[in-house]
């Protein structure tokens, strides 16, 4: 038994050895991380701890079932992503940011300050500029990204992130919240093109007529009487 | 004189009656719309810009939330309030004509992405014109500048403008979460009806951003 072990070991050795003599040189250059591949990688590690941040808001934020249902769904899957990041980043010795970025925070401060309908159109109006951001940057990973485990760690998550995309458009079309759709702005008429200077004209020029009819009036009584 | 009195108040009171349907020499609209960001900030080779998933904050500081709109080639500057959608999706106006508003669930100001929007009167029956009343002459080029919470100022060429029909509606697209950072600036304008008291146009101006 013992004598089969070291006999399996020392032939798995000498496999890893052969097979490492194999591999060419630039095998490793491709799989170590670029630039990009730790940029995309802290960069994720931002939306994950933003998504994370933003969606427990909604739990105390708002009452829309919708909105409820993406932010679980988004708490869930980005702590999935962040545990497989984290497990990359460790591979690769990559330090990953312990915060959102300031645009993140920035937003998230903005949610804080709104509850019902404005957190819910706000909350999906971010949720669709965000994950179209994050794809965006994705897509590049995965198409230009040096570290296969850092372009694998990609392909995976592009399907979640288009998912949520998907349910946050849909929510956000269902609220109406792709904007105002009407602004009553203006009760006084004084904008309206040539409008108010026809009406300004229109009584000045009534009331001159006026004064001239009055005035008229006096004069021909005046005149009718100095002929009697 | 009685017979010219006669023909000017005749004049008059017709010039009266048709300013109700005046046939309006409306602005012109000029630009376009970019509901989208064509790009999104992504990776590129130069350090110096943003990585992937983050956007980019301006030179100005991070954005934040506007407070003050000032529009100098129409000698504007007012005070901004934030204001909501009600239940049929018109967004609110202060109630004072020179009070601007902001949709407190658009883009900050200073934001790389999505839309900024903001309304105001263009005039009140009471108290006469209001801080956009002259938005509708606004140029392509013009400046406008939000002044932010953070204290740091953005500012903002014009682009775009449309003149559109209340009755068909404003379409999302002027307003995109995902457009380039965008500033949209909506009051009323064209026709007047008397009887219900409301323009039937509503004037949008969008700027964008420039650069820091």
């Amino acid at each position: 038994m013992s004598t089969h072990r070291t006999r399996y070991i020392t032939l798995t050795g000498a496999s890893l050895a052969i097979a490492a003599t194999c591999i060419p040189a630039t095998a490793f250059a491709a799989t170590s991380p670029s630039t990009a591949d730790k940029t995309f990688v802290a960069a994720n590690e931002q939306v994950n701890l933003a998504e994370i941040a933003i969606s427990q808001l909604v739990m105390t934020h708002s009452s829309s079932a919708a909105v409820h249902t993406l932010a679980q769904k988004t708490v869930s899957d980005h702590m999935a992503a962040k545990a497989k990041l984290m497990a990359v980043a460790g591979k690769l010795g990559l330090t990953l940011p312990t915060a959102p970025n300031a645009m993140q925070q920035a937003q998230a401060a903005q949610l804080k300050g709104l509850t019902g309908s404005s957190f819910d159109q706000l909350y999906l109006r971010d949720q669709v500029a965000g994950h179209k951001m994050s794809i965006a940057g994705t897509n590049t990973e995965i198409s230009t990204g040096s570290s296969t485990s850092v372009v694998s760690y990609a392909r995976a998550y592009l399907p979640v992130a288009q998912m949520h995309l998907s349910m946050a458009q849909a929510d956000l079309a269902a609220i109406s919240g792709g904007g105002p759709g009407s602004v009553q702005a203006g009760s006084g008429g004084q904008a309206a093109t040539n409008g108010s200077t026809d009406l300004r004209l229109g009584w000045s020029a009534g009331a001159v007529g006026l004064a001239l009819l009055g005035g008229g009036a006096v004069y021909a009584d005046r005149r009718r009487r100095a002929l009697q | 004189m009685l017979g010219a009195g006669l023909l000017v108040a005749a004049v008059g009171v017709e010039s009266v009656a048709l300013s109700h349907y005046s046939a309006h020499a409306v602005p012109r609209d000029f630009g376009s719309v970019a509901s989208s960001a064509a790009t999104p900030p992504g990776p590129t080779s130069t350090s110096s810009l943003p990585a992937p998933g983050i956007v980019p904050v301006q030179d100005a500081g991070s954005p934040a939330a506007p407070v003050r709109i000032t529009i100098p080639s129409l000698h504007v500057s007012a005070p901004l309030m934030k204001v909501e959608l009600d239940a049929v999706s018109s967004l609110v106006v202060p109630q004072d004509p020179h009070v601007v508003g902001w949709w407190q669930a658009s883009a900050l100001a200073g934001s790389q992405i999505g839309t900024t929007v903001l309304d105001g009167h263009v005039d009140t029956a009471e108290q006469g014109p209001g801080t956009l009343f002259h938005l509708q002459d606004l140029p392509a080029g013009a400046t406008i500048v939000l002044r932010a919470a953070n204290g740091h100022y953005y500012t903002y060429r014009v682009t775009t403008r449309r003149v559109l029909k209340k009755s068909t509606g404003l379409s999302a697209r002027l307003f995109s979460p995902t457009a380039p950072g965008t500033l949209a600036v909506v009051t009323c304008g064209g026709p007047f009806d008397r009887a219900t008291h409301h323009y039937l146009d509503n004037i949008v101006v969008l700027a964008r951003p420039v650069a820091g």
